[in-house]
């Protein structure tokens, strides 16, 4: 079998490295070999592909207003207000979210400037810049996990199922920023890797605006 | 895909959801929204390679699903259905705005131009595994047709057989094309990779 026959006979088997024939041939070729061996590494990483994007807040929002609009949701979801505040507690809240899913996006978007990063890095400032990057990453998730809590609070008072949803949301929501982040991390020059990182932190601010839309009257 | 576990958590299981759904229970509907999301956005995201399309197809898919749960008696697994069907939108979607479902047969290019190496050229191997942003990156690149078979097969796992009735095309051609959509992501990932060590 030359290559020519090899890659012809290649489409039609899921494991070249099976067919005693096409075995043979890998064994003696090292192009053909080569060949194989990177569409197993493209096979390989495609499953990565699957499930790996979240679509924007908004969309359930749309979807919800359609189904009741059609009639589909025929009973109103569990009433989500706001319960009768403790003292000094409902006019905290009914400002602190939307203020804390704001600084969340506007600490998300101090911590990562890459381009910045670079360009101080290479006027020699990486000593003084990374630490700095570091304790402000580090503030900014210890804020992150203080500002989910209050919201997850604020939402369970309302419906437990709801509180799960939303903790569920919210766990998604933060992997894909660090997803994001690491990507952008490892391929600082990469625009799309950036636009990531910010649709991350839209994706919890949005979070955070439907968790207020339930909760207030 | 599993159900949501209801124990500690307090959340719905899906079969529990499914049932209320049905009842025009608006918290169970988000449940099983929240639960499928993700699969269903990326599917129609890799099919389309655009954020908006991809946002609308979601839609579009979940209000299908909803339309007809009550008509849904669990003797397959409910992601599948739900797949399924959105797989049908997005097919849909595609074939109304005239792209190719499956490549066209009739392109200049042959097997043969796909694989053969330019003259002195290095037959560089990708050498190892290969990063999800990068490949992200090829399949939008992509010709609409191989990037739906390639997605299809290699990302969702559907089989050529089920591929070539949702497309419309012989098991055969499934198997080609899917060849053939691998065979350009590797040269598109090889070029990314020699542009990126040239900088």
């Amino acid at each position: 079998m030359n290559c020519a026959e090899f890659q012809k006979a290649l489409p039609e088997f899921a494991e070249p490295q099976r067919d005693t024939a096409l075995q043979a041939h890998l064994r003696s070729c090292s192009d053909c070999s080569l060949l194989v061996s990177d569409l197993d590494s493209i096979v390989a990483a495609a499953p990565s592909l699957a499930a790996s994007e979240d679509p924007n807040p908004q969309i359930w929002l749309q979807l919800e207003a359609a189904l009741k609009n059609e009639g589909l949701i025929r009973q109103p979801a569990a009433p989500l207000l706001v319960p009768p505040p403790q003292e000094g507690r409902g006019w905290r809240l009914s400002w602190a979210l939307p203020v804390a899913a704001a600084v969340a996006l506007i600490i998300g978007l101090l911590v990562y400037r890459p381009s910045t990063q670079q360009n101080l890095q290479s006027t020699g400032k990486t000593a003084v810049t990374e630490p700095a990057a570091a304790v402000q990453t580090a503030a900014a998730t210890n804020a992150g996990i203080n500002e989910d809590q209050d919201l997850l609070e604020v939402v369970g008072t309302q419906s437990p199922t709801m509180r799960a949803e939303y903790a569920a949301n919210l766990k998604d929501v933060n992997a894909y920023i660090r997803d994001a982040e690491d990507a952008a991390k490892a391929n600082p020059d990469d625009e799309q890797a950036q636009e990531s990182v910010m649709n991350a932190y839209e994706q919890r601010s949005m979070l955070y605006e439907m968790a207020m839309d339930r909760s207030l009257p | 895909m599993t159900g949501a576990i209801k124990s500690q958590s307090g959340r719905l299981t899906e079969a529990e959801a499914i049932e209320r759904a049905k009842q025009g229970d608006g918290e169970a509907f988000e449940v099983l929204y929240n639960l499928h999301k993700r699969r269903v956005y990326s599917l129609c995201l890799r099919m389309t390679a655009n954020t908006a399309q991809a946002e609308d197809l979601t839609q579009e898919a979940f209000l299908q699903l909803f339309r007809k749960i009550g008509t849904f008696r669990g003797e397959s697994a409910f992601s599948t259905w739900l797949h399924r069907m959105a797989v049908n939108v997005v097919l849909m979607h595609l074939r109304k705005k005239g792209l190719p479902v499956v490549p066209l047969e009739d392109t200049m290019e042959t097997d043969e131009d796909t694989t053969k190496k330019e003259p002195g050229a290095q037959d560089a191997s990708l050498a190892g595994a290969v990063d999800r942003l990068e490949l992200q990156r090829a399949v939008e690149a992509l010709p609409p047709g191989y990037r739906s078979i390639f997605v299809l097969h290699d990302v969702e796992g559907f089989e050529h057989n089920e591929i070539a009735e949702m497309v419309g095309c012989s098991i055969g051609n499934s198997k080609s094309q899917l060849h053939k959509a691998r065979l350009k992501l590797r040269d598109a990932l090889k070029k990314h990779r020699a542009e990126k060590a040239k900088r």
